[in-house]
């Protein structure tokens, strides 16, 4: 067994404990609809490297450069994107001119992704759609790393819901980066990298929803 | 047999029609939806022959990686529209959802079948009359539901979808991976993993909403 294949598999038993973990604790608690937005992006997550696996040991080879794990990816951090924008930013930000300073901070985020998007694509022989696919997915990472960094550094509300929310947004805005990393090790080659990067990712999956429901709890304190 | 698929298609969507007319106003919702879920899985063979002749792709990786976008996107019009246009209610969202997936895998388990009709047996048939309805109602219950959550948030309609939609069509080409290879059991038992928590999920508010109208009843007694 490859060991790509065995990183991806921890990565999935992760993501299931994840996924049971924050399934049980809906089902024992009322819990915001943020958290199920965080619970059905690891979901997302999780099923992306269990596709992976389950595609190379049924076929026996790699999946496509092109498979539907690259929705998954999308809609992942969709589901990421819509918790922080969708349920948090309207109690966080007030649109007010003494927050502005905190709408262009994570725009570093963004313009490091930018860079590093040209840095690692220039140059690089790979087809026009497979390069629409990768750019695409990344701008949907970018769009939710933005929000997680925004409210990584925001000042706190009436309430502390956001300072609550500091480690979630923490881990999230690692598991973006990782995962932008991750597309970037598929352009380049660069198998070790990966390697290293899998196990990580299926880490934060973890924590990720751990994290959130701990957080979420401190909210109704 | 050319039109096969035309022929099953009619044996099944007329019957379901006529009974459309009888049925009280409450089922018939969910009879349309049935007969919505087999029109479209006979929209989807078509849909996908043509994608199946135009890619290269042999039969594993084209229902890993093309068929279940197809297959999932067309679904989720009717839930879209059923929720938008007709009725947002929680209990008539999980039945025409699920009626619509169920019509969908009729269809299509038949057409296999007939297709196979000398490799199958018994054993198969209901393996796959309990995993094949069950992926396809999961999907369709996976996005009704979500859509109905998501509704309230206006500007974020579309990212949800998008999400929503995603996580449908990785869950499918899950199955479809696991039920074309030897590892078939784990095929059969997604699914039904996946539907259980779901089930227990949607009883267990039923139970809840059961009790709060029954309190509520109580209280204008009073």
């Amino acid at each position: 067994m490859d060991r790509q294949l065995i990183a991806e598999i921890f990565t999935s038993a992760l993501g299931i404990i994840g996924l049971i973990f924050g399934f049980f604790r809906m089902n024992t608690k009322k819990m915001p609809l943020y958290f199920t937005m965080i619970l059905l992006s690891e979901f997302t997550g999780t099923l992306v490297y269990l596709f992976r696996v389950v595609y190379k040991i049924c076929s026996g080879s790699e999946p496509l450069t092109f498979n539907v794990s690259a929705f998954a990816v999308m809609g992942s951090f969709l589901f990421l994107f819509f918790a922080n924008y969708g349920e948090m930013d309207m109690l966080a930000d007030d649109k007010s001119k003494a927050l502005k300073k905190y709408r262009i901070i994570p725009l570093i985020i963004v313009l490091a992704f930018v860079i590093t998007d040209i840095a690692v694509f220039a140059g690089q022989n790979i087809n026009l759609f497979e390069k629409i696919i990768f750019l695409v997915t990344i701008f949907v990472i970018m769009l939710a790393a933005y929000y997680n960094m925004k409210h990584l550094i925001i000042p706190d509300v009436e309430g502390g819901i956001i300072k609550a929310m500091r480690g979630y947004n923490f881990v999230a805005l690692l598991y973006e980066i990782l995962s932008v990393a991750i597309i970037f090790t598929q352009v380049l080659g660069d198998s070790y990298l990966r390697l290293a990067i899998t196990p990580i990712i299926g880490l934060c999956l973890l924590i990720m929803v751990i994290i959130a429901d701990r957080e979420v709890e401190k909210w109704k304190t | 047999m050319e039109n096969l698929i035309y022929v099953l298609f009619f044996c099944m969507v007329i019957p379901f029609c006529m009974m459309l007319i009888i049925v009280p106003k409450g089922a018939k919702m969910n009879t349309a939806y049935i007969i919505v879920g087999i029109t479209i899985c006979l929209f989807i063979s078509e849909v996908n022959s043509i994608f199946m002749n135009a890619l290269p792709l042999n039969m594993f990786d084209f229902t890993t990686t093309v068929s279940p976008i197809t297959e999932e996107l067309i679904k989720y019009i009717p839930i879209i529209f059923f929720i938008y246009v007709l009725s947002d209610d929680k209990d008539k969202v999980i039945g025409i959802a699920f009626a619509e997936g169920v019509g969908f895998s009729v269809l299509e388990n038949i057409f296999i079948t007939v297709q196979n009709i000398s490799a199958v047996s018994p054993t198969w048939a209901l393996a796959r009359g309990i995993s094949s309805a069950l992926v396809h109602s999961v999907t369709c219950l996976i996005m009704g539901l979500g859509f109905l959550t998501i509704k309230k948030k206006k500007k974020l309609i579309a990212p949800g979808i998008l999400s929503l939609w995603s996580l449908a069509v990785i869950y499918h080409a899950i199955f479809n991976s696991l039920i074309q290879s030897k590892y078939n059991a784990f095929g059969i038992a997604l699914p039904l993993l996946t539907f259980l928590p779901e089930a227990i999920i949607i009883f267990r508010d039923r139970k809840k909403n059961n009790k709060k109208n029954a309190d509520n009843k109580i209280a204008e007694k009073i």
